[in-house]
């Protein structure tokens, strides 16, 4: 039986190389990019983005994802020659990120036809080594992503590009093909002399290959009203929970 | 050549016969045609006594419970042709044979330890086998390292010499009466051989004797053979009976578009002409940037399908790329991990303006960032466009842009209504 | 941070008794908004005058958005969302 056992690794070593059957302590690490917010990159466990992964951030309605975009965004662009928001929707507003101090040389922002084609320029653009990749996903558009998925995935995985996708709901094709998820939700709207200055959010890594999941944190997100805001002044961490603290404080 | 100085890489992998089937490794296969020679035969049959060249009776004796396969040399040659290709983008010296070995000539190569690293790579891809890859002053000497490097390992020789004294005269590519010789005489390792002197034993064996005793001191008297890419490909199918319906060529040409694609792939190249024929028709195009993954070929192809009216029923469709880009040209990125360099991801970009116009990707420069109307803050800029920004609105003109706008003036807050 | 409608999408909306904008009634969003801000923009172009009376409001008090309503075509238009 032993000897059987001894064969069976030798011949997978044989096919796919020693790194193919190995424990699991003795697997590579995974390279991670640190996205220059604190709070995020203590939620994925490995200080920052998995290279080479696809990465979710999932809200309803007002509750931040997009501000959580735009700010590793900004830092892509400063880390990055390139980095690229792929905007199907048509919706990016260059403007809004701003606040967070970007390298507007570095970013390109891609406007493909349709759910086909942002699949093909995700996946053209990852292979071709574009260091940053925001996908900002409407709804449509996340539902039709199943048959190109994986393929931006191994894209990405040979490259070593960050991918980061902005949807409302993550379909189960990108819950799949994704590493690590985050879901935001708006736990309280921020009011200063009447006037609405920004959110409160609670980010929760629901998912999580490279590290633990479950970790918390409190965020406040700040619109500039008129006078602009210092980057650590639009989004602010208030309170790291993590799964035990939580869970108590529900209960 | 200099001493100690490992500029050839060889990479060790399975017979090309029978890289045809990965899903028999690991068990003793033997490739001969019926009542043939041996062409080939798997190390686990080779344990058994099979050799290359022995009568296929006698392997069968010899071991009743192999997998007996009949020779491809097609497809084996293929399979040597797409190595070739793979590895041509790694140094412009490469050469590959049917018997699983290729060599990569280092000799200029800015980086060397990557495109070892890519050869393996490569290599494994292409036949579903984890190499074995030997680095030395030569060809010879770096083929023997690699048949003693682990699967997936580089054994790397500096001085060749040392390394090849000890091995037996097996070693040497001669004929079995030449080996007999050879034993005749007393020379058993290649440190008896180097020690003759090569008139001495071309006097026995012909020319081959003084190759062989400068084989057996490392002087690498042989050279690689380098391998030219062809410059095209193409890909067909025959239709029997034959198709009518726009929905069934367009499936049989994206199927082909991926076949040309994985081949692209495989070569690290791009097509930059693209021609389509039905039968008696065609259809042709030059492209500004090559092509190469099904998505591009099958964009245009499809297009042209689409719009095509044949004649007839067609019978036959072929998709050739008559013009490929010479993949030692085309800036792979072979090295650089999570930034690739600009001009491929511009490349990229510029790839897809083709297909989907020029606004399809856009860099913003701000214009009024002050003002209050959010259409005139930035600018949206084409890729490689000169100047002039582009209106990204699709139904309202852009207003004209005043230099001293009046800006908001905000007439207080409405009160506030908690949500 | 915002999405940007652009063009901005024409909406229609109903107004509450103090003039503020209290529900949009035809676009691709519908339902009750919570205003919380307002401001005017206005720029004299030599072709164009652009004024606009522009309000943030909360809708269906969930969703941040921006509405204005351009003063001399008298329309409303639905130009940012924040999510």
């Amino acid at each position: 039986m032993q000897e059987e056992l001894t064969r069976a690794i030798d011949v997978i070593h044989l096919r796919f190389g020693e790194q193919a059957l190995a424990r699991v302590d003795a697997l590579p690490a995974v390279q991670s990019w640190p996205t220059g917010v604190e709070a995020i990159d203590r939620l994925t466990g490995i200080q920052g983005l998995p290279k080479g992964r696809i990465a979710v951030l999932q809200g309803r309605a007002t509750c931040g994802k997009s501000s959580l975009g735009l700010a590793l965004l900004a830092q892509a662009t400063r880390d990055f020659a390139q980095a690229i928001a792929i905007d199907p929707g048509q919706s990016f507003d260059p403007w809004a990120l701003l606040e967070f101090e970007p390298e507007l040389s570095a970013l390109t922002v891609v406007r493909p036809p349709g759910a086909e084609a942002t699949g093909e320029a995700a996946t053209a653009l990852a292979r071709a080594g574009a260091g940053f990749l925001l996908l900002s996903l409407p709804g449509r558009i996340a539902a039709a992503a199943e048959p190109w998925l994986p393929v931006l995935a191994a894209a990405a995985e040979r490259s070593e590009a960050v991918v980061l996708a902005v949807v409302e709901e993550s379909p189960r094709a990108l819950a799949h093909a994704s590493s690590l998820s985050f879901s935001c939700e708006r736990t309280g709207w921020r009011f200063e002399r009447g006037e609405l200055i920004g959110v409160q959010a609670r980010v929760t890594c629901v998912k999580n290959k490279v590290g633990m999941p479950g970790a918390s944190t409190e965020l406040e997100i700040n619109y500039p009203l008129g006078a602009a805001l210092q980057p650590e002044q639009v989004l602010a961490e208030v309170k790291q929970w993590n799964q035990e603290e939580r869970e108590s404080a529900v209960v | 050549m200099e001493p100690g100085r490992a500029r050839v890489c060889c990479g060790l992998t399975v017979h090309y016969e029978l890289a045809q089937r990965p899903d028999l490794y690991g068990r003793p296969v033997v490739v001969a045609a019926w009542r043939e020679h041996v062409v080939c035969a798997s190390p686990e049959a080779e344990n058994f006594g099979v050799r290359v060249g022995m009568r296929q009776r006698q392997a069968q004796q010899l071991c009743p419970d192999a997998v007996f396969l009949d020779p491809d040399p097609d497809a084996a040659g293929r399979l040597r042709e797409l190595v070739c290709a793979a590895l041509y983008d790694l140094s412009p010296v490469v050469e590959a044979r049917v018997d699983g070995c290729a060599w990569i000539d280092l000799d200029g190569v800015v980086q060397a330890t990557e495109a070892v690293r890519e050869m393996r790579r490569r290599l494994r891809q292409a036949t579903g086998a984890e190499p074995r890859l030997g680095l030395a002053p030569g060809p010879f000497c770096a083929r023997l390292a690699a048949a003693r490097a682990r699967p997936g390992r580089l054994l790397r020789v500096a001085d060749a010499a040392p390394f090849l004294a000890p091995l037996p005269i097996a070693e040497l590519d001669l004929e079995s009466w030449q080996l007999e010789q050879l034993d005749l005489l007393g020379l058993r390792t290649l440190a008896d051989v180097a020690r003759i002197g090569p008139r001495q034993l071309e006097s026995q064996l012909g020319k081959p004797g003084r190759l062989t005793v400068e084989r057996a001191r490392g002087q690498e008297p042989d050279r690689l053979t380098p391998w030219t890419p062809p410059v095209t490909t193409s890909a067909h199918r025959q239709f029997d009976p034959p198709v009518e319906e726009r929905e069934a060529l367009l499936f049989v040409a994206r199927a082909l578009c991926n076949d040309l694609a994985q081949e692209l792939a495989l070569r690290g190249a791009g097509a930059k002409q693209l021609r389509v024929r039905l039968d008696t028709e065609e259809r042709e195009s030059l492209v500004r940037h090559p092509l190469s993954s099904t998505a591009e070929l099958f964009g245009l192809v499809g297009a042209w399908l689409r719009e095509w009216q044949p004649a007839a029923p067609v019978e036959a469709m072929r998709v050739e790329l008559p013009l490929l880009e010479a993949a030692g040209r085309r800036q792979l990125r072979l090295w650089a991990r999570g930034d690739g360099s600009a001009d491929e991801v511009t490349a990229a970009l510029e790839r897809l303006q083709e297909r989907h116009g020029a606004e399809v990707a856009l860099q913003p420069e701000p214009a009024l960032p002050a003002s209050p109307v959010p259409s005139q803050r930035f600018h949206w800029h084409a890729l490689g466009a000169s100047d002039a920004p582009i209106s990204t609105r699709r139904s309202r003109p852009v207003p004209v842009i005043d230099e001293n706008p009046r800006l908001s003036r905000d007439l207080g807050f409405f009160p506030h209504r908690a949500p | 941070m915002t999405r940007l409608c652009d063009p901005p999408i024409p909406v229609e909306v109903e107004l509450s008794p103090e003039g503020a904008p209290g529900r949009i009634t035809l676009g691709p969003l519908l339902g009750p908004l919570s205003p919380t801000a307002r401001w005017l923009a206005e720029t004299d172009w030599w072709a164009r005058p652009v004024a606009r009376e522009y309000w943030k409001v909360i809708l269906n008090s969930e969703l941040l958005c921006e509405v204005f309503h351009d003063l001399h075509q008298d329309q409303w238009f639905l130009e940012r969302i924040y999510d």
